[in-house]
C-alpha cells in the first residue's frame, strides 16, 4: 500500500514537471508569436501611414484639377454654379422605358443648366440627365 | 550537538575497526566482551544511528518544502508581476506617430510623417574616398567633390551629410557601394498638398538628433503653436483636426492668385470664417511657399522687404488701415445708442473741415442721406458726422468689445503680439477718421472677427483654427436687432452701392467694401497705391460664412481708366470665390438662382 502510495506521488511529480516543462515552452512561444505580430502590426502601420500620405498626395486639390482639365473633352467638369442645382422636381424623368421599367433612370449624376451643355466623348450632349454609363473615358495621368 | 558526538563515537569506532560493517556495530572492536554485553551494546548503538538518520530525513523534508514552497512562490508571482510590467512592445505605435497628423475639418490630411534616410559617412570605412567624393558630388549638386574629399580625409570620424534623401536618392547612393556611407533611418514631415495652407501649417524642422531617430519640432505655424500637443505621447498619434477646410482653402488660393495676377496685386489675402464659431475654413496669403521646403522659403523672405515675403502671413500679421470696411461698426453703433435709424437723415455736406484737416467724399452724394446711403454709397463724411455725435471714448468701448484693439489670439505664433495700431490720443479727429476706417491698423482677421459679430447676430467670435464639436456663444457685442438693421444695410451695399460685382446668382452676398490710401513710412498717404478690401458674409438673408479678400495695390484697366477700388477689384474677387466655395460648404442656392425646369 505504501509502496503505491509512493509510486503514485512519483507519478504525479513526474506528471506536474512534464506539464509545467511543456506549459513553459508554450508560454515562449506565444510571447514569441506575440512578438512577431506586434512586430508585424508596427510594420503594417507604418505601411498604413505610408499608404494614407501617398494617397494624400495622390488627391491633392492641385493634381485632382490638373486632372480635370486634362480630362475636359471627355468630362467636361466645371465647377458647379447656382444653375446646376435644382429640386428633383424640375428633372425630367423619362415617361416610357423600353423595357417596361418604373420610368426612371439608374442613378442619375449631374443636372446640367441650360447654359452648361456636357460634353461627353465626341457627343455634345444637351442639358439633361446622364446616368453613371456614360461616364466612361477618364483617361490621362498628371505626373507628380 | 547529540548527533555529533554519536557520530563522532562512530567516526572513533570506524577508524579503529576500518571492516565495513563497524558504523553498524558489525565489526570486531567488541569482540573481546561476553556475548549479551555486545549485543546490547549493538542494538543501543544502532538505535542511536537511527535516531541520527531520522534527524537528518526531518531536516531534509522542511528543506525541500521551504524549497519547493519558495519555487512555487515565485511561479505564482512572475505571471502577476509581468502582467505589470507589460512584457507588451508598443513599438509600432510609438515610432510611426511619433508626431501627430495634421487633418483638415473633414479628416484629410494636411501634414503626415513619411519614413526617409539621412546620409552619414564613416571616413575610415571608406574604400575609395575619392571616387565616393566625386560620385556624391554628381547626386547632390550642393555638394562639392573636392571639399568632400578633403573632408573625408580630414581625419574625422563621423560626417552628417544629408538630413534626408529621397528614395531615388538613396538608391543612387546605394549604388556607389561603399560601406562607408551609412543611412540612419528618419522620420519626416510632409505636406502631401504642397503649399495649400502653408501659412497655417509653418513647417516643422529636426530639433535634437541621433544615428537612430530625430525629434521633429514644428518651426511656425500651427505646427510651432501646438507643437507640444502634436509630440504628446499621451494621445499616441491621435490627428489633430484644424477647423480649415481642405477644398474651400485650396480653391480660396487658386481664386486670389488668379486675381492677383489679374489685378497685377503684390500680394493678397483672405479669410472664410464660420460666423456662429470663428472656425477658420480658409486663411490664405499670398505669395506663399511650400513648407515642405521652408528652409528656402525663409531664405527668400529674408531678401524681401519687411511685410512682402512669401513667409509673410498677411491676414494675421499684416496691420492696415482697412478704409471704409469700418464703416458699418460706426452706422451699428449709433442704432445701438439709439442715435439714429436706418432711415435718419445725415448730412454730407462736403467738405467737412476739422481744423487742418479736411474730410473728403469720392463723389459728392448731396447735402445730405439716410444712414443706410452713408453705408451704401460710402460716405466718409457722413460716417465722419456720426462720429462726432457718438464720441472718441464711447467708439473706443464699442470696437474694444469686438476685439478690435487687442492682439488675437488665434492658434499661430505669429499672432502673438500683433497689436493693432491705434492713435495715441484718442481724439473727437480720431474718431472721425477711424468711422471710415483711417487712423486705426488692424489685420484682415479681427476684421473678419468683428463681421463674424454682425452676421451672426450680435456676438463676439474668437478666431480658432483648431476644430471643437461644442463652441460656447461669446458675449453680446450688440443686440440682434441692430446687428439685422446693419446686415440689410450691407446687402443694399451690394445690391445697389459700391460692392455690385461681389453679387453672383444664387448665393446674395453682403458686405463692403474698403478702399484704403497705403500710409508711407515717413508719413502721409501714396497717391495711387491702395489696399483694396472687400468683407461680407454670405448667405446674406441668413448668415453662415464670413470672407474678408484684400488686394495689395491691385490696378485694372475697365471703363477707360485704371481702377483701383475695392469694388472694381476685391469685390469681384470675393463674389468669384462664394461661388466657387458654397457649394463646397453644402450651401444649397437661393430658388432665383437654381436650374429652372429642364425641358
Amino acid at each position: 500500500m505504501r509502496v503505491l502510495l509512493h509510486l503514485l506521488a512519483i507519478l504525479a511529480v513526474m506528471g506536474f514537471a512534464w506539464w509545467a516543462y511543456g506549459e513553459n515552452y508554450r508560454t515562449r512561444a506565444v510571447r514569441e508569436e506575440v512578438a512577431r505580430l506586434e512586430n508585424r502590426i508596427a510594420e503594417t502601420r507604418e505601411e498604413i501611414a505610408q499608404l494614407r500620405a501617398e494617397w494624400a498626395f495622390l488627391n491633392r486639390p492641385e493634381r485632382l484639377r490638373a486632372l480635370a482639365d486634362l480630362n475636359f473633352p471627355f468630362l467636361g467638369l466645371v465647377s458647379p454654379g447656382a444653375d446646376a442645382f435644382a429640386p428633383p422636381s424640375v428633372i425630367p424623368f423619362r415617361e416610357e422605358e423600353p423595357d417596361g421599367g418604373d420610368g426612371r433612370p439608374e442613378e442619375p449624376v449631374f443636372v446640367a443648366g441650360p447654359g452648361r451643355p456636357f460634353l461627353i466623348g465626341r457627343q455634345l450632349l444637351p442639358a439633361g440627365v446622364l446616368s453613371g454609363d456614360d461616364i466612361s473615358g477618364l483617361k490621362g495621368e498628371v505626373g507628380r | 550537538m547529540k548527533h555529533e558526538s554519536v557520530l563522532t563515537e562512530a567516526l572513533a569506532a570506524r577508524r579503529a575497526d576500518p571492516s565495513p560493517l563497524a558504523l553498524f556495530g558489525g565489526g570486531g572492536d567488541g569482540a573481546a566482551l561476553p556475548g549479551h554485553d555486545r549485543r546490547a551494546l549493538l542494538i543501543e548503538r544502532r538505535n542511536r544511528l537511527f535516531e541520527l538518520a531520522q534527524g537528518r530525513i526531518v531536516v531534509l523534508i522542511i528543506a525541500f518544502v521551504a524549497a519547493f514552497a519558495l519555487i512555487g512562490v515565485r511561479m505564482a508571482a512572475i505571471p502577476l508581476q509581468a502582467e505589470e510590467e507589460g512584457v507588451h512592445d508598443e513599438r509600432g505605435e510609438v515610432l510611426v506617430a511619433s508626431r501627430a497628423e495634421i487633418t483638415d475639418r473633414k479628416g484629410r490630411i494636411l501634414a503626415t510623417n513619411i519614413l526617409t534616410n539621412a546620409l552619414y559617412v564613416q571616413p575610415r570605412k571608406l574604400l575609395e574616398p575619392e571616387r565616393v567624393a566625386r560620385e556624391l558630388a554628381a547626386i547632390f549638386p550642393d555638394l562639392d567633390a573636392g571639399r568632400l574629399a578633403r573632408r573625408f580625409a580630414s581625419g574625422a570620424r563621423f560626417i552628417w551629410l544629408k538630413r534626408r534623401l529621397s528614395p531615388v536618392q538613396q538608391q543612387a547612393v546605394l549604388d556607389i557601394g561603399d560601406p562607408g556611407l551609412q543611412f540612419a533611418p528618419r522620420e519626416m514631415r510632409f505636406y502631401p498638398n504642397g503649399a495649400v495652407a502653408a501659412h497655417v501649417l509653418g513647417g516643422a524642422g529636426f530639433g535634437r538628433e541621433g544615428v537612430r531617430a530625430a525629434e521633429i519640432v514644428g518651426l511656425a505655424g500651427i505646427e510651432k503653436a501646438l507643437d507640444g500637443l502634436l509630440s504628446d505621447p499621451a494621445r499616441r498619434g491621435a490627428p489633430v483636426a484644424l477647423s480649415l477646410d481642405l477644398g474651400v482653402q485650396a480653391e480660396v488660393e487658386r481664386l486670389l492668385a488668379d486675381a492677383m495676377a489679374l489685378y497685377g496685386a503684390k500680394g493678397a489675402g483672405a479669410v472664410v470664417m464660420e460666423a456662429a464659431t470663428g472656425e477658420i475654413l480658409a486663411l490664405a496669403s499670398l505669395p506663399d511657399f511650400d513648407p515642405n521646403d521652408r528652409a528656402s522659403a525663409a531664405k527668400a523672405a529674408l531678401k524681401a522687404r519687411p511685410g512682402e515675403g512669401p513667409t509673410f502671413n498677411r491676414p494675421v500679421q499684416g496691420l492696415y488701415e482697412l478704409g471704409s470696411v469700418f464703416k458699418p461698426f460706426v452706422a451699428a453703433e449709433a442704432l445701438e445708442e439709439g442715435i439714429a435709424t436706418p432711415d435718419t437723415m445725415i448730412d454730407t455736406k462736403g467738405p467737412l473741415k476739422w481744423g487742418r484737416f479736411t474730410i473728403r467724399d469720392f463723389h459728392d452724394y448731396g447735402p445730405r442721406l439716410t444712414l443706410t446711403d452713408v453705408i451704401v454709397k460710402s460716405s466718409n463724411i457722413g460716417a465722419a458726422r456720426l462720429a462726432q455725435k457718438i464720441g472718441p471714448e464711447r467708439q473706443r468701448a464699442f470696437l474694444a468689445r469686438f476685439g478690435l484693439l487687442e492682439p488675437l489670439s488665434v492658434e499661430l505664433p505669429e499672432a502673438e503680439g500683433v497689436k493693432p495700431l491705434l492713435p495715441e490720443r484718442w481724439s473727437e479727429l480720431s474718431a472721425m477718421t477711424i468711422a471710415y476706417g483711417h487712423g486705426i491698423s488692424v489685420t484682415q482677421l479681427h476684421l473678419a472677427a468683428a463681421y463674424a459679430a454682425i452676421a451672426n447676430g450680435g456676438r463676439k467670435v474668437v478666431p480658432t483654427l483648431v476644430h471643437r464639436q461644442t463652441h460656447s456663444p461669446g458675449p453680446r457685442v450688440m443686440s440682434a436687432g441692430t446687428a439685422r438693421a446693419v446686415r440689410a444695410m450691407l446687402r443694399g451695399v451690394v445690391t445697389r452701392g459700391t460692392a455690385r460685382m461681389a453679387d453672383v446668382p444664387g448665393w446674395p452676398v453682403a458686405g463692403k467694401t474698403g478702399t484704403a490710401d497705403k500710409p508711407k513710412p515717413g508719413g502721409g498717404y501714396y497717391d495711387g497705391k491702395t489696399l483694396a478690401t472687400f468683407a461680407g458674409f454670405f448667405p446674406a438673408d441668413d448668415p453662415r460664412y464670413v470672407i474678408v479678400v484684400s488686394l495689395d495695390e491691385p490696378s485694372i484697366e475697365a471703363a477707360g481708366e485704371a481702377r483701383r477700388s475695392a469694388g472694381w477689384t476685391a469685390a469681384p474677387t470675393a463674389g468669384a470665390i462664394v461661388e466657387r466655395i458654397a457649394p463646397l460648404l453644402g450651401l444649397w442656392p437661393s430658388p432665383e438662382g437654381r436650374s429652372p425646369a429642364v425641358e
